[in-house]
């Protein structure tokens, strides 16, 4: 069977999110349910607009392939994470993106950009019920 | 491009608006400035998400300042969310923020 890995480069830009995220979604279609796409769709989306919104990448690069039977996902910029994210103070939701990515996969690891060594890298799995 | 398929539709006495089509940071500023009459209402605030198709974290932030727009004189209400929609507003806790998920009026 050929290597169905998909990797997907765009400009870090919100208006390109929508796009991309159906591209995951019917990658991933034949390998989860109706509803994990969904989660996998959010989490994604919250991966690529954390770079978009706060790391200065230019370029986004997601990587979607198959880890034995579940479905792995990698964000990749240039940037540098911010752990300072919107810093509202005292709003509650600053940090909900990140909640949010990681209730909607099975795992989660973030490898951070610095100042030091630029370059964020998020990956995500979720695995069939 | 992205926000094509986004509409709002403020609903009379500007207690509540039908929003449709998939939500996103793509769309937020947009989604914010359609919105802005209703920060100065008070009282309940019904949201029709029954065509909203996707919502993300700054979908959750913009309801999150709605309710605190209220500053005690309502809830808003977030009113037949589809199957996925109804799930990220679980995971939210939408609900121990002082808003409400009905299916129905």
């Amino acid at each position: 069977m050929s290597d169905p890995t998909l990797r997907i480069v765009f400009p870090a830009d919100a208006a390109e999110l929508r796009d991309v995220r159906h591209r995951i979604a019917a990658w991933a279609a034949p390998y989860l349910s109706a509803s994990d796409v969904e989660d996998l769709k959010l989490a994604v989306t919250e991966a690529c607009a954390n770079a978009v919104q706060h790391s200065g990448t230019q370029e986004i690069r997601v990587t979607i392939s198959l880890d034995g039977s579940c479905v792995e996902v990698v964000v990749e910029d240039d940037g540098v994470y911010q752990m300072h994210l919107s810093g509202v103070a005292g709003d509650p939701g600053a940090h909900r993106g990140l909640i949010l990515m990681a209730a909607m996969v099975d795992d989660l690891s973030l490898q951070r950009g610095t100042e030091k060594r630029t370059g964020t890298r998020v990956r995500l799995v979720k695995c069939p019920a | 491009m992205s926000d094509e398929a986004v509409r709002v539709e403020l609903t009379d006495g500007l207690q509540g608006a039908k929003l449709s089509g998939e939500l996103d940071i793509a769309v937020y500023e947009k989604l914010t400035a359609e919105l802005a009459p209703l920060f100065e209402a008070t009282g309940d605030l019904i949201l029709d998400l029954s065509d909203v198709a996707f919502v993300d974290s700054s979908t959750i932030r913009l309801f999150v300042r709605l309710q605190q727009s209220r500053k005690d004189t309502g809830s808003v209400v977030l009113l037949r969310p589809q199957p996925h929609v109804a799930r990220v507003l679980a995971v939210s806790g939408v609900g121990e923020l002082g808003m409400r998920v009905q299916d129905q009026t």
